[in-house]
């Protein structure tokens, strides 16, 4: 019961966080590039709820991306369920309170999907445009999903809160 | 024993490695084969893309609020600025009367019979514009396999060329367009038929240019910059319109060309595309070869081959109307007829050329009809 509402939960701030994502630049249209709103919440529920949660969200944001994205199936839910495995283990060393850890959190694993992407994506003239990818890409939208983790991060933080507090109150109440 | 087992499969690692596998094996088998991961598609089409369309109609309602209200701004403020240049534009137009016969004329001349008007097409509206990655410039249509789309069908615009589908579900195709990055189309020029390849550029796109690579040595877009797809191209049917050629120069070295294209189609505010239901690859020879045809004398209408044929039916019987005609249109189409049919046809054609002569090339092949018999 208590498993099933989280899943619940967990998957309709998914699905909420990825139509935000992919619909963003047509109510917002000077926006240049959108906010990475999915590695945000791979990397939040990864930090915040531990390794098995991260890599499951990270499956799931991974599935959407490569639906989204098409051809390979299974690319983006590689580099997601790394990032949450990463950001699961990087709990151990960091406390959640924070206010700096999501713009840690953000750089930290923006510089981890990018490189990803820039290694596997193959590309032809990969070697020789790396400076072009960093200004034209990778420097924006970091940019824009530092602004962005800093918002989702705290509602995930209220969210993933309220779930622990609804844990806590029904172990209380079978002990 | 069994409890450790099961505790083994619990560690986050393990699980981490398993998945790591399965990824692997997914991406390769999905890479060799689209078949593959097809009950996928499925699935997230009938969760996905009526959500997603929903979505977007909310997005275009609030897009042309926006536009309105930024629109309704623009008016007053350019109300005033704009009555100034009325009265200079009135001035001007004056002179510029003296030039309209002129340009009437040379509009005749580029008035081309766009070919893929002739390829059958399916409409489809776009319900995502951006697939949520900076890396890509890709989109979403809303028609699958179950409108009988398929993969590698050329997307196009009322202008021109949009991009390729790559990929497809039943009630959706995502289509990769050809500003991204990894899209390199192979193009020509329309009249000059000189080759390169249009390739999509992460910085010249910032400008609202694509870059063009492998211009052949001659490239000389001074006549007609218009580019259209290539038919030399595997995936891309011939005579697409793609845009126009600028700034296209010399490099100091002397060898290498660069140039840039500003497409034909408006990406910021695609809504509708076309999609040609025809692939190249199923293209007969007999059917490239028409749309080559078309392509290499865009501007011999039908007119100029029909013309002759009437004409003649007044004068001559059938028989003779159906051979004379078909002997003109194999001139026509190649330079390289011998010199006793051009003896013979010169007569009939320097009768038919004084009144269709509408098009540069049609000139030039009468031209050298008529300097055959005065070298003889």
């Amino acid at each position: 019961m208590k498993r099933l509402r989280q899943i619940i939960v967990i998957a309709i701030v998914l699905l909420l966080g990825f139509f935000i994502q992919i619909n963003l630049a047509q109510f917002i249209p000077s926006l240049r590039c959108v906010p990475n709103i999915m590695l945000i919440l791979v990397f939040s529920f990864g930090f915040l709820r531990g390794t098995k949660t991260g890599m499951a969200v990270g499956i799931a944001a991974g599935l959407l991306m490569d639906f989204v994205q098409g051809n390979i199936i299974g690319f983006y839910v590689l580099i997601f369920v790394y990032i949450g495995f990463i950001n699961g283990v990087l709990k151990r060393y960091f406390t959640s309170n924070v206010i700096l850890l999501p713009v840690i959190l953000c750089t930290v694993n923006e510089i981890l999907y990018h490189g990803a992407m820039y290694l596997f994506q193959f590309r032809e003239q990969a070697m020789h445009t790396a400076t072009e990818y960093l200004r034209h890409v990778v420097i924006p939208e970091y940019l824009v999903t530092l602004i962005a983790a800093i918002v989702v991060y705290g509602v995930i933080l209220l969210i993933h809160r309220k779930l622990e507090k609804i844990e806590k109150k029904g172990e209380t109440q079978f002990v | 024993m069994k409890k450790f087992k099961f505790n083994f499969f619990k560690k986050p690692q393990v699980i981490l490695v398993l998945l790591t596998l399965i990824c692997a094996g997914t991406i390769w088998l999905s890479s060799m084969n689209q078949s593959v991961s097809a009950p996928l598609r499925t699935v997230a089409g009938i969760f996905v893309v009526p959500l997603q369309r929903g979505m977007n109609q909310i997005g275009t309602w609030f897009a042309e609020k926006n536009q309105e209200r930024m629109s309704l701004d623009d008016v007053l403020s350019q109300k005033e600025q704009l009555q100034e240049q009325v009265a200079k534009l009135q001035a001007e137009q004056a002179q510029h009367a003296n030039d309209n016969d002129e340009i009437s004329r040379l509009r005749q001349l580029l008035n081309l019979k766009e070919t893929y008007n002739t390829y059958p097409t399916v409409g489809a509206t776009v319900i995502m514009k951006n697939s949520g990655n900076n890396w890509y410039r890709k989109f979403m249509i809303d028609k699958g396999t179950n409108d009988g789309l398929d993969v590698d069908m050329n997307v196009i615009a009322t202008a021109g060329l949009v991009g390729i589908i790559t990929d497809i579900g039943p009630n959706y195709a995502i289509v990769t367009s050809i500003i991204d990055e990894e899209s390199k189309v192979s193009g020509m020029l329309r009249k000059t038929l000189d080759t390169c390849i249009v390739a999509g550029d992460m910085s010249a796109i910032q400008d609202g240019r694509l870059r063009l690579e492998y211009m052949s040595n001659n490239f000389n877009s001074d006549v007609d910059n218009t580019v259209v797809t290539s038919n030399v191209s595997e995936k891309f049917l011939p005579g697409i319109v793609i845009g126009k050629a600028v700034d296209v120069t010399l490099e100091d070295n002397k060898v290498t060309k660069t140039g840039y294209l500003v497409p034909a189609v408006d990406f910021e505010h695609l809504k509708d595309v076309l999609v040609i239901t025809t692939k190249k690859q199923t293209l007969s020879d007999e059917e490239l070869e028409k749309i080559q045809e078309q392509l290499i004398e865009p501007s011999t209408s039908e007119e100029e081959i029909t013309q002759p044929s009437t004409e003649a039916a007044e004068e001559e019987t059938e028989e003779s109307t159906e051979e004379q005609t078909s002997a003109e249109e194999s001139l026509q189409s190649s330079s390289e007829t011998s010199s006793k049919q051009q003896s013979s046809q010169t007569s009939s054609q320097q009768s038919n050329g004084e009144e269709s002569s509408e098009s540069p090339v049609a000139d030039s092949i009468q031209a050298d009809f008529q300097a055959v018999p005065d070298e003889e």
